[in-house]
């Protein structure tokens, strides 16, 4: 059966074999979620993504947004499948039941995303941005805010934003303009424009609730005098009922490159000097707000950009298996031979397993960080909640920055490998493409995310959080080890690994000494690297299960054996793909991460020497 | 209103299928069962019936220990009760034992309203609903589009497609049981609060040998895939050019 979106096998795979996602209903606060929960949750995602949303993903794209006076048009097909996801529950999974939350763990809420974001990610972008600013309340609200909004916002019934930037604060949040004035009621008056809001206007839910960034009258500059409000589109009584209209004006919304469906706005606020807001939290500590729902929002959009990959992926194999075109190489000479299926051409092939290893490696790395949020969330003591909360804050830029660059990397292989058909409109690999750029720009570019590895992750806590993430890779080494088939694939990973930790000391030293322009240069380069070694270690991880998995299936793990089980067994195939990634990866890619490393300890200062002028254009 | 649904599970209809080496029967992919698409409408209905009156609603469904997990998916979408009459043989489900299984259990809990879906959409017999009918000697409706109760009378009015574009308009007293046609309505997708009731739900299981069955006259001999006769063919291109290519053939078809 061909497979839509995501591969349901892999997905299971990581759930249950690999992250052991049942061993977290042993406590309480999951009780509920034993296996058959858990099949059943991802099952309906995948019936709803496949049924109703994903047919909205290319008439999204097409019809876009339409603007008018104020007023923003979403796609036609956009309301049904909002009123089909806010009625399935689906807008704000892990959250608290109280508050109209599903209590389930965030494991889980990302293997069904998978499927519900993957379907159609420009529309998911309205509940997602709605579960992440009723998150903000949660969290910093008072029990009135909570009571006024939060219910209303985790069931879908009012959306969410995310208002920071502004023309001239992009990624330095800090130089924003945006003013409040407090009033004798409590109440601030907000004025300033934001740019590139996603979701800031549309006609899917009944309010739109913004939290904002602006500066209260008379605070210091730079980030550490930014507050953040509530500002309703329509204000909201005291009794819960919708007031005035709140002066959040749409001014436009952008023509973009891709996610049509999601409207991007320019919002005035307060331009009749009517806008209020609500501060939510303390005053001056909204960045630092910010900062604590950061981690989450940037694994969503490494999650918005994977799944572009995981979808490319699924079309190009089903696309290699049918489409014929070539001679089988050994048969070139042969007048008469048939075209074959593309999937038998060794260029094709390398490139097929090229997206296979990333995006298994990357679905696993983005599960494995929601396991760490429910180990948080779980913890018996500090040291424990302490050791995930680290792991969390070091893959953080890897899973937004290095995810999100290799998916674009995967989609534009999925369009390689369709040819022609994969650059022309009538075939869904332009728009994936497209529609996957974005991932690496918003919610902090990736040469932010470089810099905040490098700058503040890498030292964080006097770099414990390094260590036991290291410590932790070196547990799935030794375990891999023992197999002798793969104990070659470990030893290579176990000095890639040894490597990385040089290379972090060395570029960290370097970034404290005068060389530190250069440090930064190296900032991506450093990225790439230690998100290749994240994957070789999840894709090692997976083959150390699948090999044990395997012998059982096989009888042994000898090669003709091995060959013999796959004809024969699904499972036995999935297994030996597990293999074959992590083979593919650790002997044809890590050899080039070797060389990036070594690229990055001699910190050649060519880019920061080159003046200016030097650039010439 | 005590209301009766029955829910079958069924193979995926996208799923493949071979026909196992002694033709008798087909091996199938362990994980690619769903319900039955036309139970959906049953218990679609059923809700709706629901809403519009005080009523309870149980969903029924005989099969194999997979089969809980469309029970499940029912309670998921908002029934209130699950039952399970266990088959020991993951094969052929002859219908006539499903049937006299399910009116079995049904005999003395008097339900007011059993609805099915108009067939499987595997085996497509389309007998399940009317021999549970005969088994509890109940009146029903076949093929229903739209059905509404009139609880003065006690009577359910219905409207039923029939061959040749045509429909019928009945009125049965109750209980009696319908089977229902795909455009009765849209059925709804389980919501995750319901199915985490359901996950943990206790559902009544009903063991096979607390009934005994009569031997009924029906078993497979031998599965084949149908003949091929005539063939296919897909055009190929942009839309225009296939639209274009399409009247072009129409054309040349007509005229010949
Ligand atoms: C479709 C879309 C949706 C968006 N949605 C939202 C939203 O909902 N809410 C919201 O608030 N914002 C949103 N944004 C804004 C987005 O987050 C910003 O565009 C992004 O943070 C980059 O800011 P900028 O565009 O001003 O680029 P700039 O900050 O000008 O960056 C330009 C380049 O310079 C680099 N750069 C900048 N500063 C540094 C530095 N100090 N060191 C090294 N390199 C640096 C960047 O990496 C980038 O490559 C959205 C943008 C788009 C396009």
């Amino acid at each position: 059966m061909a497979q839509m979106i995501a591969d349901r096998r892999d997905i299971d795979f990581v759930l249950h074999e690999q992250l052991q996602i049942e061993t977290l209903s042993k406590h309480e606060r999951f009780a509920d979620f034993n296996k058959k929960t858990i099949d059943m949750v991802v099952t309906e995602a995948r019936n709803l993504a496949v049924k109703e949303i994903l047919p909205t993903q290319k008439i999204g794209d097409e019809e876009g947004c339409r603007f008018d006076a104020g007023v923003v048009t979403t796609p036609e097909s956009f309301h049904r499948i909002y009123d089909l996801v806010k009625e399935g529950e689906w807008v704000a999974m892990p959250e608290d039941p109280e508050w109209g939350g599903q209590g389930m763990p965030q494991t889980l809420a990302l293997a069904a995303g998978d499927y519900l974001v993957g379907a159609n990610f420009s529309f998911m972008m309205y509940p997602g941005l709605t579960h992440g600013a009723g998150k903000l309340v949660e969290e910093f609200g008072t029990e009135k805010q909570k009571q006024l909004f939060l219910k209303k916002m985790y069931t879908g019934e009012w959306a969410g934003t995310m208002l920071l930037t502004e023309p001239q604060a992009g990624s330095d949040v800090g130089a924003l303009t945006s003013t409040a004035v407090k009033n004798d009621d409590g109440t601030y008056s907000i004025t300033g424009n934001k740019i590139f809001i996603s979701g800031g206007e549309h006609d899917l839910a009944g309010n739109i609730i913004h939290p904002v960034l602006a500066r209260i009258e008379g605070a210091p500059q730079g980030t550490r005098g930014i507050s953040l409000f509530l500002v309703p589109k329509i204000w909201v009584n005291d009794d819960g009922s919708l007031g005035e209209f709140n002066d959040v004006v749409c001014t436009g919304i952008e023509e973009k490159m891709g996610i049509h469906g999601n409207a991007t706005c320019s919002l005035t606020l307060g331009g009749k000097g009517k806008c209020r807001g609500t501060l939510l939290g303390k005053e001056n500590k909204g960045m630092r707000a910010m900062f604590l729902m950061m981690n989450e929002a940037r694994l969503l959009v490494g999650l918005q950009g994977f799944t572009c990959a995981s979808n490319a992926y699924v079309n190009a194999v089903n696309y290699a298996r049918e489409r014929k075109q070539g001679k089988n190489l050994l048969q070139a000479m042969n007048e008469n031979a048939e075209a074959v299926a593309i999937i038998q051409h060794p260029d094709v092939r390398r490139q097929l397993i090229h997206m296979k290893a990333l995006v298994e490696g990357m679905r696993s790395l983005l599960y494995y960080m929601g396991m760490c949020s429910d180990q948080v969330n779980i913890a018996k003591d500090e040291a424990e909640k302490d050791k995930y909360q680290g792991l969390i804050e070091i893959l953080t830029p890897v899973a937004k920055g290095y995810v999100t660059d290799r998916a674009f990397e995967v989609c534009s292989q999925g369009v390689q490998v369709y040819g022609g058909y994969g650059y022309i409109r009538e075939y869904p690999m332009e728009q994936l493409m497209r529609d996957c750029r974005i991932t690496m720009i918003y919610e902090g570019t990736n040469g932010i995310q470089a810099m905040d590895l490098l700058g503040r992750k890498l030292g964080m806590k006097k770099g414990k959080p390094i260590m036991d993430l290291l410590g932790e890779i070196q547990k799935t080494i030794a375990a891999a080890k023992v197999i002798p088939a793969l104990q070659d694939y470990a030893v290579q990973v176990e000095k890639a690994v040894n490597k990385l930790g040089e290379v972090a000391m060395h570029l960290g030293a370097t970034a404290m000494s005068p060389n530190v322009m250069s440090a930064f240069a190296f900032a991506h380069p450093f990225l790439d690297v230690t998100g290749d070694v994240m994957m070789a270690w999840m894709l090692l991880w997976r083959a150390a299960i699948a090999a044990t998995q395997m012998e059982k299936l096989a009888g042994s793990l000898d090669a003709e054996a091995r060959s013999k089980a796959v004809e024969k067994n699904k499972n036995a195939a999935f297994y030996e793909g597990q293999i074959r990634s992590a083979e593919y990866f650790i002997y044809s890619i890590l050899p080039v991460t070797w060389g990036k490393m070594k690229a990055i300890t001699t910190t050649n200062s060519a880019a920061v020497d080159i003046p200016e002028a030097a650039f010439g254009a | 209103m005590k209301i009766l649904v029955c829910v079958k599970q069924v193979y995926d209809p996208d799923a493949p299928v071979r026909i196992r080496d002694d033709a008798k029967w087909v091996t199938m992919d362990e994980d690619a069962f769903v319900m039955n698409r036309f139970d959906e409408f049953a218990v679609e209905e059923a809700i709706r019936i629901r809403e519009q009156m005080q009523a309870t609603m149980d969903v029924i469904s005989v099969g194999p220990d997979r089969v809980t997990a469309v029970i499940r998916r029912a309670i998921g979408m908002g029934a209130d009760h699950g039952i399970h009459l266990i088959t020991r043989s993951d094969g052929y489900q002859n219908p006539f034992e499903t049937a006299a299984r399910i009116a079995g259990y049904a005999r003395d809990k008097s339900y007011d309203l059993i609805l099915a879906g108009v067939m499987s959409v595997d085996d497509m017999n389309g007998m399940v609903g009317p021999l549970t009918a005969e088994f509890l000697h109940l009146p029903c409706a076949t093929s229903v589009i739209s059905c509404h109760l009139i609880p003065e009378s006690g009577r359910i009015r219905v409207e039923r497609e029939i061959e040749g574009g045509l429909r019928d308009h009945l009125e049965l007293q109750l209980p009696a049981i319908l089977t229902l046609q795909s455009g009765i309505n849209q059925p709804r997708y389980p919501s995750l609060s319901k199915m985490l009731r359901a996950s943990s739900y206790r559902l009544e299981v009903i063991e096979p040998d607390s009934v005994a069955l009569p031997s009924f006259p029906l078993s497979v001999t031998q599965i084949s895939l149908p003949d091929k006769t005539r063939a296919g063919r897909m055009i190929t291109g942009t839309p225009q050019e296939k639209a274009r290519e399409l009247v072009g053939i129409l054309k040349t078809r007509l005229a010949a």
